[in-house]
């Protein structure tokens, strides 16, 4: 009985120990890992915002050390010209170009130029409490931001004179936010703005303005959601005439982008424009439309990136075996010839994958020979706002709105597109040494008939002179037609392309020149680095295909690409992105120094999910 | 007597027990190679369990351990067209060792070896093999190994525009240094 006993005492100590050696079980040994390593470390809560601005605030969000932010923001004209001007999307009256950078993953520096009222900002920014969990615990975080804003505006006239001091103003905000979960964040801002410009216009105001913000974001989905802002200013302590911004917007992010899409009262996108001087209460008339890009670019590389590149992780692929398969695998069509569907004004034999949507806007700058004054042309931008669809992986159908706003004010075109990859290069079983794309596109000058004095005329070119001129634009005459052969190799390290080009005008702006226009392009993409390229593009009009006082075209870009975007930046002698305005109508000259600025931002968006398993 | 016997039992038991070798902190790497782009995650919080007499081999990851060089391809990563890190927060390997017998673990050496299971990632559970060696030396366990695996097998997809910036092998290397339990 005792023996008995024994045995199964032993029998069940062996098993109770044997379960344990083998289940011990992991499940609950890495549970106990995790829960001691998170119990003995602080978990700064990430992502209270999806970065350092709400629409025109700033949140709590510093950027993380060594990094850049490169923001560009814009803020359309008012809704109300309908239609005609795209709810203002045609001209862009504020434009904000500038960049957060990251001292330390608390201290951030920042600065910008805003082309309303011609105002260069810099702000100083510190994250003094942050919102945690684990170790030490924090409900909420606490950013600290002081920022100066200096007014360059010419007076109005020459015998007013200001001191730098009276342009300057300042503003200090105390940011507070909490994470609520993952979905919900909320921020409270205390500001104060010391708005030298109205105070020099106005000795009666009061000299400090006080006002309470609050903002919020409501995530959608894991990389969209939206943002609201509101500001009450206090009574007694704001502008005569000025109203409470209350600002509205859609964000998407991924890979190092954020895209925000906004409504607002406000037109500017500083303290002192946005907070303390909007002019119109927020009703459908006086809205301005709006975007904001933001773009990472890590300047100093984080340490600990050494233990990506150990030995655990040393590539074993570009070996034997691979090369052994690609031997066995049929055909291997080649992958990124260029990064995107443009080089730079002009398209690339490339087309977007089936069921995916790529949006482009394209800026061009004023002229860099327009002085400082005006930075260099970047105070007045050419634009096109359009998206590429892809139907099949082979074809691809696009369109867009171009706007010339200072640039060429006589630019309001629509254009649409239908481009086609006959060929694509490969290699193995079937040898194809180019790709050949084909690409049909038609354009519409929706310019109404009304006659400025310096206005160039889009129909028989030169500037209208006198006002009472009418002429009848038809609207067969409004419409262009470009074809485009478009042949391409990707050499290692390199891809480059050929395109001839014939564009028909349904009415030609000079009769020395047939209807039908020919040009043959060259363009060529050098790798720089994994992500990075460096694009030339050169357009050369046929003798006796050249529309008088234009030249050829030719740009040089600069192109970075992460997780579905790709930001290139250029020079180039034209100010427009559709095939008429950039192979035919060019009248800037690189002699001259008529070379506008400008970028383009490509986004890709999975509309049609790609199926599970192959 | 009774007492003793019970000791003797029990003792036994636990030298059954040694035989199992132990680690909490091991690494696990994936690494996925084309033209366009490279990525590696390196994971260093792995728990994995081998048994010398036996010779099964097992082995658990937290997937939000792996860590990239750059927060967004973490966060891509972890997100729900990848590995749905909330959903699926942990990954194992169950097998075996098949050539046991070749190892002496008492011997310093480097012996070769194959070992055959079972991998669950989000929730798909494969049958996998891998060519690996077992390292002795001065009583110390060192396991290392490389071996690819395809990520649609285990529903790891991805956005349709990133597909030719991710390769359908993911190698992943194996490399732990174990102690005895």
């Amino acid at each position: 009985m005792l023996r008995k006993k024994i045995v199964l005492i032993s029998v069940l100590s062996l098993l109770a120990l044997h379960n344990f050696a083998q289940d011990v079980n992991l499940d609950s040994l890495l549970d106990a890992e995790m829960d001691k390593k998170n119990k003995s470390e602080t978990q700064l809560t990430e992502g209270t915002f999806k970065t350092g601005r709400l629409v025109n605030s700033q949140t709590v969000e510093t950027v993380q050390k060594g990094v850049l932010d490169f923001k560009i923001s814009h803020r359309f004209s008012e809704t109300d010209n309908g239609l005609y001007d795209m709810l203002g999307l045609d001209n862009a009256i504020s434009i904000r170009i500038g960049g957060d950078y990251g001292l330390t993953n608390r201290l951030t520096i920042g600065g910008g130029r805003s082309s309303y009222e011609k105002e260069y900002d810099a702000f100083l920014k510190y994250r003094l409490l942050w919102q945690s969990s684990g170790k030490t615990s924090m409900p909420v975080s606490l950013t600290l931001l002081s920022s100066a804003m200096l007014q360059t505006l010419k007076p109005v006239s020459d015998s007013v004179k200001i001191n730098t001091g009276e342009r300057v103003s300042y503003a200090f905000q105390a940011l507070l936010a909490r994470k609520f979960n993952s979905n919900f964040s909320m921020q409270l801002m205390p500001t104060m703005v010391i708005n030298n410009p109205s105070i020099r216009k106005d000795n009666s105001v009061p000299s400090k303005l006080l006002s309470v913000g609050v903002g919020a974001r409501l995530k959608l989905s894991k990389r969209s959601g939206i943002i609201a802002e509101y500001y009450y200013q206090l009574p007694g302590y704001k502008l005569p005439g000025s109203y409470n911004a209350l600002s509205f917007g859609y964000e998407i992010e991924t890979g190092g982008h954020v895209f925000q899409f906004n409504i607002s009262n406000s037109a500017g996108i500083t303290e002192r424009t946005a907070i303390t001087e909007t002019n119109n209460p927020f009703n459908l008339d006086n809205l301005h439309l709006g975007f904001n890009v933001s773009r990472v670019f890590s300047i100093k590389k984080a340490k600990d990136i050494s233990q990506f590149t150990n030995s655990h992780a040393t590539p074993v692929y570009d070996t034997a075996k691979f090369a052994v398969e690609k031997d066995k695998s049929p055909t291997q069509y080649t992958q990124g010839t260029f990064t995107t569907s443009r080089l730079i004004n002009g398209h690339t034999v490339e087309t977007t994958q089936r069921g995916v949507l790529d949006l482009k806007v394209t800026h061009r700058f004023g002229k860099l020979n327009s002085g400082f004054y005006n930075v260099f042309g970047l105070d007045q931008a050419s634009m096109r706002i359009g998206a590429d669809y892809g139907i099949t992986n082979r074809l691809t159908i696009g369109g867009g709105r171009s706007a010339g706003g200072l640039v060429n004010p006589s630019l309001k075109e629509y254009d649409g597109f239908i481009k086609y990859k006959l060929l694509r290069q490969s290699t193995g079983e079937k040898n194809t040494p180019l790709t050949v794309t084909v690409l049909s596109s038609v354009m519409y000058n929706s310019l109404r008939e009304t006659k400025e004095i310096g206005i160039k005329d889009p129909v028989n070119g030169g500037y209208y002179t006198d006002s009472s001129q009418t002429v009848k634009i038809n609207n067969f005459d409004r419409f262009h037609f470009a074809y485009e052969l478009l042949l391409a190799r990707k050499f290692k390290g390199f891809s480059i392309q050929l395109m001839p080009t014939m564009v028909h005008y349904n009415i030609v702006p000079d009769a020395s020149v047939p209807n039908d226009l020919f040009t043959v392009g060259a363009g060529v993409r050098i790798k720089l680095t994994q992500m990075s390229s460096l694009n030339l593009e050169y357009y050369y009009q046929l003798p006796g295909h050249k529309l008088p006082g234009t030249y050829n075209s030719f740009a040089v870009g600069y192109e970075l690409e992460t997780g579905g975007h790709v930001f290139q930046f250029q020079l180039t002698n034209s100010y427009g992105t559709t095939e008429r305005t950039f192979l035919h109508e060019t009248s800037g000259s690189w002699g001259n120094g008529d070379i506008h600025f400008g970028f383009n931002i490509a986004r890709v968006f999975t509309i049609v999910k790609p199926k599970n398993i192959q | 007597m009774k007492t003793l016997s019970i000791i003797i039992f029990v003792f036994a038991a636990f030298n059954v027990n040694a035989q199992d070798y132990i680690t909490r902190n091991g690494n696990i790497s994936i690494y996925s190679h084309t033209s366009m782009e490279d990525v590696k995650g390196n994971n260093n919080e792995v728990v994995s369990l081998l048994n010398s007499a036996t010779g099964s081999f097992d082995f658990k990851v937290a997937i939000k351990s792996f860590h990239f060089a750059k927060q967004a391809m973490e966060d891509h990563f972890n997100d729900e067209d990848y590995m749905e890190t909330d959903k699926y927060p942990k990954a194992g390997f169950s097998g075996k060792i098949s050539d046991m017998a070749e190892v002496n673990f008492t011997k310093d050496g480097v012996y070769n070896v194959t070992v055959s299971g079972n991998l669950t990632v989000k929730d798909v559970t494969k049958p996998v093999s891998a060519k690996g060696t077992i390292s002795i030396k001065n009583n110390k366990v060192s396991v290392q190994s490389t071996f690819t695996v395809k990520r649609k097998d285990y529903h790891v997809i991805g956005q349709s525009f990133v597909q030719s910036k991710l390769s359908d092998d993911i190698q992943i290397t194996v490399n732990c240094d174990y102690d005895k339990r």
